[in-house]
Protein backbone atom coordinates (compact mmCIF):
# COMPACT_ATOMS: atom_id res chain seq x y z
CA UNK A 1 0.00 0.00 0.00
CA UNK A 2 1.18 3.31 -0.51
CA UNK A 3 -0.40 7.03 0.23
CA UNK A 4 0.28 10.07 -2.52
CA UNK A 5 -0.10 13.12 -1.33
CA UNK A 6 0.28 16.73 -2.97
CA UNK A 7 3.39 17.97 -2.09
CA UNK A 8 1.92 21.44 -1.72
CA UNK A 9 -0.54 19.84 0.98
CA UNK A 10 1.89 19.47 3.38
CA UNK A 11 2.68 21.78 6.00
CA UNK A 12 6.25 21.73 5.61
CA UNK A 13 6.37 24.55 8.39
CA UNK A 14 5.49 22.06 11.47
CA UNK A 15 7.00 19.20 9.94
CA UNK A 16 9.05 17.31 13.08
CA UNK A 17 12.14 15.42 12.55
CA UNK A 18 12.93 12.65 14.87
CA UNK A 19 15.97 11.86 16.46
CA UNK A 20 18.03 10.73 13.27
CA UNK A 21 18.18 13.15 10.68
CA UNK A 22 16.15 10.39 8.11
CA UNK A 23 13.53 9.97 10.51
CA UNK A 24 10.37 12.07 10.43
CA UNK A 25 8.22 11.78 13.44
CA UNK A 26 4.95 14.17 11.99
CA UNK A 27 4.36 15.10 8.36
CA UNK A 28 0.95 17.10 8.67
CA UNK A 29 -1.00 18.26 5.74
CA UNK A 30 -2.10 22.11 5.81
CA UNK A 31 -5.64 22.71 7.20
CA UNK A 32 -8.13 23.15 5.01
CA UNK A 33 -9.73 19.11 3.94
CA UNK A 34 -6.35 18.18 2.46
CA UNK A 35 -6.26 14.65 2.17
CA UNK A 36 -4.05 11.62 1.31
CA UNK A 37 -4.86 9.04 -1.82
CA UNK A 38 -4.37 5.67 -1.43
CA UNK A 39 -2.46 2.85 -3.57
CA UNK A 40 -3.30 -0.73 -3.37
CA UNK A 41 -2.03 -3.16 -5.82
CA UNK A 42 -1.86 -6.64 -5.58
CA UNK A 43 0.89 -8.91 -7.03
CA UNK A 44 4.42 -7.33 -6.63
CA UNK A 45 3.23 -3.59 -5.62
CA UNK A 46 5.15 -0.82 -6.80
CA UNK A 47 7.59 -2.93 -8.94
CA UNK A 48 10.08 -0.33 -10.51
CA UNK A 49 10.54 1.58 -7.34
CA UNK A 50 14.27 2.18 -6.78
CA UNK A 51 16.85 4.36 -5.30
CA UNK A 52 19.91 5.41 -7.88
CA UNK A 53 23.07 7.41 -6.68
CA UNK A 54 23.18 10.27 -8.73
CA UNK A 55 26.91 11.47 -9.51
CA UNK A 56 26.81 14.57 -10.18
CA UNK A 57 29.82 17.24 -10.84
CA UNK A 58 30.01 18.73 -7.32
CA UNK A 59 27.90 16.50 -5.29
CA UNK A 60 26.91 13.08 -4.89
CA UNK A 61 22.66 12.65 -4.49
CA UNK A 62 20.21 10.39 -4.72
CA UNK A 63 17.23 9.98 -7.47
CA UNK A 64 14.33 8.11 -6.50
CA UNK A 65 11.74 6.44 -8.58
CA UNK A 66 8.73 5.37 -7.35
CA UNK A 67 6.26 3.25 -9.78
CA UNK A 68 2.61 2.21 -9.82
CA UNK A 69 -0.42 1.04 -12.27
CA UNK A 70 -3.74 1.18 -12.27
CA UNK A 71 -5.57 -1.90 -13.85
CA UNK A 72 -8.93 -0.57 -15.38
CA UNK A 73 -9.68 1.57 -18.21
CA UNK A 74 -11.88 4.43 -16.92
CA UNK A 75 -12.56 7.89 -18.37
CA UNK A 76 -13.06 9.11 -14.72
CA UNK A 77 -9.68 7.77 -13.33
CA UNK A 78 -8.30 9.28 -16.90
CA UNK A 79 -9.17 12.73 -15.46
CA UNK A 80 -9.18 12.49 -12.30
CA UNK A 81 -5.87 10.53 -12.32
CA UNK A 82 -4.05 10.93 -15.11
CA UNK A 83 -4.31 14.43 -16.30
CA UNK A 84 -4.00 15.94 -12.64
CA UNK A 85 -0.48 13.58 -12.46
CA UNK A 86 0.87 15.33 -15.17
CA UNK A 87 1.41 18.56 -13.76
CA UNK A 88 1.97 17.90 -10.39
CA UNK A 89 4.58 17.31 -7.49
CA UNK A 90 3.87 14.68 -5.30
CA UNK A 91 5.52 12.70 -1.95
CA UNK A 92 4.52 9.06 -1.30
CA UNK A 93 4.50 7.31 1.39
CA UNK A 94 5.02 3.45 0.60
CA UNK A 95 4.71 0.37 3.09
CA UNK A 96 8.11 -1.75 3.09
CA UNK A 97 7.34 -5.50 3.81
CA UNK A 98 10.56 -5.20 6.15
CA UNK A 99 9.76 -2.77 8.58
CA UNK A 100 13.74 -2.89 9.76
CA UNK A 101 14.46 -2.10 13.36
CA UNK A 102 11.26 -1.71 15.73
CA UNK A 103 9.14 -0.75 12.89
CA UNK A 104 11.28 2.48 11.89
CA UNK A 105 11.80 1.57 7.98
CA UNK A 106 7.79 0.48 7.26
CA UNK A 107 6.71 3.85 5.92
CA UNK A 108 9.09 5.15 3.79
CA UNK A 109 8.72 8.42 2.04
CA UNK A 110 9.45 9.07 -1.32
CA UNK A 111 9.95 12.97 -3.03
CA UNK A 112 10.68 14.36 1.00
CA UNK A 113 12.95 16.79 -0.88
CA UNK A 114 12.15 17.87 -3.83
CA UNK A 115 8.86 15.96 -4.67
CA UNK A 116 8.22 13.15 -7.32
CA UNK A 117 7.47 14.54 -10.57
CA UNK A 118 5.63 12.40 -13.92
CA UNK A 119 8.43 11.46 -16.10
CA UNK A 120 6.57 9.00 -17.62
CA UNK A 121 2.86 6.99 -18.13
CA UNK A 122 2.86 4.42 -20.05
CA UNK A 123 -0.50 2.15 -21.50
CA UNK A 124 -0.36 -0.43 -23.13
CA UNK A 125 -3.60 -2.11 -24.22
CA UNK A 126 -2.63 -5.51 -24.82
CA UNK A 127 -0.79 -5.91 -21.64
CA UNK A 128 -2.15 -7.31 -18.41
CA UNK A 129 -2.82 -3.73 -16.90
CA UNK A 130 -5.83 -4.32 -19.25
CA UNK A 131 -6.18 -0.87 -20.58
CA UNK A 132 -5.17 0.82 -17.50
CA UNK A 133 -1.65 2.70 -16.87
CA UNK A 134 2.00 2.40 -15.44
CA UNK A 135 3.22 5.86 -14.10
CA UNK A 136 6.67 6.88 -13.24
CA UNK A 137 7.32 9.45 -10.79
CA UNK A 138 10.71 10.22 -10.05
CA UNK A 139 12.40 13.00 -7.77
CA UNK A 140 15.72 13.88 -8.60
CA UNK A 141 18.57 15.32 -6.23
CA UNK A 142 17.27 14.24 -2.74
CA UNK A 143 19.72 15.07 -0.25
CA UNK A 144 19.17 11.20 1.65
CA UNK A 145 19.15 7.83 0.63
CA UNK A 146 15.75 7.32 2.48
CA UNK A 147 13.65 8.97 4.63
CA UNK A 148 11.09 7.14 6.74
CA UNK A 149 7.90 7.89 8.74
CA UNK A 150 8.03 6.80 12.02
CA UNK A 151 6.84 8.12 15.42
CA UNK A 152 7.31 6.60 18.92
CA UNK A 153 6.43 3.07 17.67
CA UNK A 154 4.68 1.00 15.14
CA UNK A 155 0.83 1.44 16.09
CA UNK A 156 1.58 4.98 16.35
CA UNK A 157 2.78 5.35 12.97
CA UNK A 158 0.36 3.63 11.71
CA UNK A 159 -2.56 5.39 13.32
CA UNK A 160 -0.94 8.94 11.69
CA UNK A 161 -0.82 6.56 8.00
CA UNK A 162 -4.24 6.15 8.62
CA UNK A 163 -5.04 9.79 9.43
CA UNK A 164 -4.05 10.80 5.83
CA UNK A 165 -6.85 9.09 4.47
CA UNK A 166 -9.68 10.53 6.96
CA UNK A 167 -10.94 13.82 5.39
CA UNK A 168 -11.07 16.75 7.35
CA UNK A 169 -14.34 18.96 7.96
CA UNK A 170 -14.09 20.89 5.69
CA UNK A 171 -13.31 18.28 3.20
CA UNK A 172 -15.66 18.60 -0.22
CA UNK B 1 -33.53 3.97 -2.07
CA UNK B 2 -31.40 1.99 1.14
CA UNK B 3 -33.32 0.59 3.85
CA UNK B 4 -32.89 1.90 6.91
CA UNK B 5 -30.82 -1.33 8.50
CA UNK B 6 -28.52 -1.27 5.87
CA UNK B 7 -27.51 2.39 6.58
CA UNK B 8 -27.25 1.77 10.27
CA UNK B 9 -25.09 -0.56 9.19
CA UNK B 10 -23.20 1.52 6.59
CA UNK B 11 -22.99 4.71 9.03
CA UNK B 12 -21.66 1.97 12.35
CA UNK B 13 -18.29 0.91 9.56
CA UNK B 14 -15.16 2.31 10.29
CA UNK B 15 -15.01 5.35 8.14
CA UNK B 16 -11.74 5.09 6.08
CA UNK B 17 -10.65 1.31 6.16
CA UNK B 18 -7.11 0.96 5.01
CA UNK B 19 -7.76 -2.56 5.03
CA UNK B 20 -10.09 -5.84 6.21
CA UNK B 21 -8.27 -5.19 10.11
CA UNK B 22 -10.69 -2.37 10.22
CA UNK B 23 -13.69 -4.59 10.44
CA UNK B 24 -15.27 -7.08 12.37
CA UNK B 25 -16.99 -10.24 11.46
CA UNK B 26 -20.69 -9.33 11.12
CA UNK B 27 -19.13 -5.98 8.91
CA UNK B 28 -17.16 -8.53 6.84
CA UNK B 29 -20.50 -10.29 6.07
CA UNK B 30 -22.50 -7.10 5.79
CA UNK B 31 -19.96 -5.68 3.20
CA UNK B 32 -20.42 -9.38 1.46
CA UNK B 33 -23.99 -9.24 1.29
CA UNK B 34 -23.42 -5.01 0.18
CA UNK B 35 -20.78 -6.22 -2.87
CA UNK B 36 -23.08 -9.05 -3.94
CA UNK B 37 -26.39 -6.62 -3.94
CA UNK B 38 -24.75 -3.82 -5.89
CA UNK B 39 -21.78 -5.84 -8.31
CA UNK B 40 -23.41 -9.23 -8.54
CA UNK B 41 -20.47 -11.25 -7.27
CA UNK B 42 -18.85 -11.93 -3.48
CA UNK B 43 -15.98 -10.06 -2.44
CA UNK B 44 -12.51 -11.97 -3.88
CA UNK B 45 -11.25 -14.73 -2.45
CA UNK B 46 -7.58 -14.26 -2.06
CA UNK B 47 -4.79 -14.08 0.73
CA UNK B 48 -4.98 -9.97 0.76
CA UNK B 49 -5.22 -7.67 3.46
CA UNK B 50 -7.60 -5.55 1.49
CA UNK B 51 -9.94 -7.88 0.11
CA UNK B 52 -12.96 -6.22 2.82
CA UNK B 53 -12.17 -2.51 1.94
CA UNK B 54 -11.30 -2.65 -1.55
CA UNK B 55 -14.95 -4.01 -1.64
CA UNK B 56 -16.45 -1.21 0.52
CA UNK B 57 -14.86 1.69 -1.34
CA UNK B 58 -16.02 -0.08 -4.31
CA UNK B 59 -19.65 0.14 -3.20
CA UNK B 60 -18.88 3.57 -2.16
CA UNK B 61 -17.78 4.80 -5.56
CA UNK B 62 -20.42 2.85 -7.29
CA UNK B 63 -23.77 3.56 -5.53
CA UNK B 64 -24.58 7.61 -4.84
CA UNK B 65 -26.23 6.96 -2.02
CA UNK B 66 -24.02 5.15 -0.42
CA UNK B 67 -21.40 7.81 -1.13
CA UNK B 68 -23.45 10.53 0.46
CA UNK B 69 -24.23 8.50 3.21
CA UNK B 70 -20.35 7.98 3.95
CA UNK B 71 -20.05 11.65 3.62
CA UNK B 72 -22.72 12.79 5.67
CA UNK B 73 -21.34 10.87 8.36
CA UNK B 74 -17.82 12.31 8.07
CA UNK B 75 -19.24 15.80 8.86
CA UNK B 76 -21.20 14.74 11.69
CA UNK B 77 -17.70 15.30 13.38
CA UNK B 78 -17.23 18.72 15.22
CA UNK B 79 -13.62 18.05 15.87
CA UNK B 80 -10.94 16.71 12.88
CA UNK B 81 -7.20 16.11 13.63
CA UNK B 82 -5.20 17.11 10.94
CA UNK B 83 -3.79 14.17 8.80
CA UNK B 84 -0.10 14.05 9.63
CA UNK B 85 -0.65 14.46 13.42
CA UNK B 86 -1.41 11.87 16.25
CA UNK B 87 -1.87 12.14 19.54
CA UNK B 88 -1.41 10.06 22.68
CA UNK B 89 -3.73 10.39 25.08
CA UNK B 90 -4.89 8.25 28.12
CA UNK B 91 -3.23 4.98 26.71
CA UNK B 92 -4.20 5.21 23.31
CA UNK B 93 -3.49 6.57 20.26
CA UNK B 94 -5.78 8.93 18.08
CA UNK B 95 -5.60 10.22 14.50
CA UNK B 96 -8.28 11.55 12.47
CA UNK B 97 -9.61 7.88 11.97
CA UNK B 98 -10.91 7.26 15.55
CA UNK B 99 -10.64 10.36 17.53
CA UNK B 100 -14.12 11.65 18.93
CA UNK B 101 -14.94 14.80 19.49
CA UNK B 102 -15.30 13.89 23.50
CA UNK B 103 -11.64 12.94 23.52
CA UNK B 104 -10.51 16.15 21.07
CA UNK B 105 -12.60 17.95 23.62
CA UNK B 106 -10.80 16.67 26.63
CA UNK B 107 -7.42 17.05 25.08
CA UNK B 108 -7.69 20.83 23.72
CA UNK B 109 -9.11 21.39 27.81
CA UNK B 110 -5.33 19.72 28.77
CA UNK B 111 -3.32 20.81 26.16
CA UNK B 112 -5.13 24.12 24.90
CA UNK B 113 -1.87 24.61 22.64
CA UNK B 114 -2.04 21.78 20.31
CA UNK B 115 -5.51 23.54 18.69
CA UNK B 116 -3.53 23.75 15.50
CA UNK B 117 -3.63 20.29 15.00
CA UNK B 118 -7.43 20.46 14.75
CA UNK B 119 -9.61 21.87 12.43
CA UNK B 120 -12.66 22.76 14.16
CA UNK B 121 -16.08 22.83 12.67
CA UNK B 122 -18.27 25.62 13.10
CA UNK B 123 -21.53 25.59 14.34
CA UNK B 124 -23.84 25.25 11.45
CA UNK B 125 -26.38 28.41 12.16
CA UNK B 126 -29.72 26.19 10.93
CA UNK B 127 -29.06 23.88 14.08
CA UNK B 128 -28.75 27.01 16.47
CA UNK B 129 -32.02 27.96 14.89
CA UNK B 130 -33.26 24.20 15.73
CA UNK B 131 -32.87 24.09 19.51
CA UNK B 132 -34.35 27.46 19.50
CA UNK B 133 -37.44 26.30 17.81
CA UNK B 134 -37.73 23.10 19.46
CA UNK B 135 -37.40 25.07 23.16
CA UNK B 136 -40.02 26.98 22.33
CA UNK B 137 -41.40 24.58 21.18
CA UNK B 138 -41.57 22.53 24.07
CA UNK B 139 -41.81 25.15 26.56
CA UNK B 140 -45.53 26.22 24.58
CA UNK B 141 -46.68 23.03 24.63
CA UNK B 142 -46.54 22.64 28.38
CA UNK B 143 -48.63 25.67 28.08
CA UNK B 144 -51.14 24.76 25.32
CA UNK B 145 -51.30 20.90 25.70
CA UNK B 146 -54.71 21.67 27.65
CA UNK B 147 -56.24 23.50 24.78
CA UNK B 148 -54.75 21.00 22.17
CA UNK B 149 -56.17 17.35 21.05
CA UNK B 150 -54.41 14.19 22.19
CA UNK B 151 -53.45 13.65 18.37
CA UNK B 152 -52.14 16.78 17.90
CA UNK B 153 -49.93 16.67 21.17
CA UNK B 154 -48.88 13.12 20.15
CA UNK B 155 -47.99 14.65 16.76
CA UNK B 156 -45.93 17.52 17.99
CA UNK B 157 -43.99 15.55 20.22
CA UNK B 158 -43.33 12.83 17.66
CA UNK B 159 -41.88 15.96 15.54
CA UNK B 160 -39.84 17.36 18.82
CA UNK B 161 -38.48 14.21 19.05
CA UNK B 162 -37.22 13.69 15.57
CA UNK B 163 -36.15 17.19 15.48
CA UNK B 164 -34.44 16.55 18.51
CA UNK B 165 -32.31 13.49 16.99
CA UNK B 166 -31.55 15.46 14.07
CA UNK B 167 -29.83 18.23 16.53
CA UNK B 168 -28.26 15.34 18.12
CA UNK B 169 -26.64 13.29 15.80
CA UNK B 170 -25.70 16.74 13.60
CA UNK B 171 -27.45 15.63 11.01
CA UNK B 172 -28.02 19.02 9.36
CA UNK B 173 -29.43 18.06 6.17
CA UNK B 174 -32.73 16.75 7.49
CA UNK B 175 -33.04 19.34 10.56
CA UNK B 176 -34.86 22.20 8.09
CA UNK B 177 -37.10 19.92 7.00
CA UNK B 178 -37.75 18.09 11.02
CA UNK B 179 -38.18 21.98 11.34
CA UNK B 180 -40.59 22.16 9.06
CA UNK B 181 -42.17 19.47 10.22
CA UNK B 182 -42.85 20.93 13.54
CA UNK B 183 -44.28 23.86 12.24
CA UNK B 184 -46.57 22.35 10.24
CA UNK B 185 -47.77 19.97 13.11
CA UNK B 186 -48.21 23.31 15.35
CA UNK B 187 -50.13 24.68 12.69
CA UNK B 188 -52.45 22.01 12.40
CA UNK B 189 -52.82 21.69 16.01
CA UNK B 190 -54.18 25.26 15.76
CA UNK B 191 -56.37 24.86 13.30
CA UNK B 192 -57.62 22.16 14.85
CA UNK B 193 -60.20 22.28 17.19
CA UNK B 194 -60.49 20.37 20.73
CA UNK B 195 -63.12 17.86 21.67
CA UNK B 196 -64.02 19.37 24.67
CA UNK B 197 -66.07 16.27 25.38
CA UNK B 198 -63.34 14.35 26.31
CA UNK B 199 -63.02 14.23 30.18
CA UNK B 200 -59.01 14.52 31.41
CA UNK B 201 -60.10 13.64 34.52
CA UNK B 202 -62.11 11.04 33.94
CA UNK B 203 -64.64 11.83 36.38
CA UNK B 204 -67.48 11.78 34.17
CA UNK B 205 -68.11 15.46 34.46
CA UNK B 206 -66.40 16.93 31.18
CA UNK B 207 -63.54 19.06 30.62
CA UNK B 208 -61.64 20.61 33.73
CA UNK B 209 -62.87 24.38 34.41
CA UNK B 210 -60.61 26.58 35.63
CA UNK B 211 -61.28 27.50 39.44
CA UNK B 212 -63.39 30.36 39.94
CA UNK B 213 -65.27 30.53 37.04
CA UNK B 214 -68.52 29.44 36.40
CA UNK B 215 -69.85 27.22 34.00
CA UNK B 216 -71.72 29.39 30.64
CA UNK B 217 -69.37 31.52 32.19
CA UNK B 218 -67.36 33.77 29.08
CA UNK B 219 -63.43 32.98 30.02
CA UNK B 220 -62.07 35.95 27.30
CA UNK B 221 -63.76 38.78 26.75
CA UNK B 222 -63.00 38.75 23.45
CA UNK B 223 -65.67 36.11 22.84
CA UNK B 224 -65.16 36.10 19.14
CA UNK B 225 -61.68 35.91 18.80
CA UNK B 226 -61.95 32.91 21.05
CA UNK B 227 -64.61 30.99 19.56
CA UNK B 228 -62.44 31.14 16.78
CA UNK B 229 -59.65 29.75 18.03
CA UNK B 230 -60.72 27.29 20.85
CA UNK B 231 -63.90 24.65 20.39
CA UNK B 232 -67.25 24.96 20.61
CA UNK B 233 -68.15 23.87 24.20
CA UNK B 234 -70.48 21.10 25.00
CA UNK B 235 -73.15 22.03 27.21
CA UNK B 236 -73.32 19.81 29.98
CA UNK B 237 -76.33 17.85 30.71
Amino acid sequence: MAIILNYDDIDWDNVVVGASANLITTLPLKAGGKVGYKVAQFKNPFQGTVRNLNDGTYLRSWDKTFMFVTLTRDDEQNLGLNDPMANGKFVAIVRNEDPGDKGKCRWEILGYHNGLQLTACDQDAYGDTYGGDVFTLKEEFAARSSMYLYNTDAPTTEAAVLGYLTPTQNAA
Amino acid sequence: MLEKETVDKLLALPLSPVDDSAFSESDKQFIDWLYFNLVGKHVRQCSCRSRYSDAYYECVSLNSEIKAIIKMKSKQRKYRLIPGYVIYYKGNHYSGVNITDEIAKEYLKEHPDSAKMFEIAEDDPRVAEAEKFLEESETELKDAQPKLTDESVDRIVACQNTLRECIEGGDVENIVSASLGLKAAWEEAEAKPVELDQDPDGDGDGPTEAPGVEEGQDQDPEGEETEQKTPKKKSKK
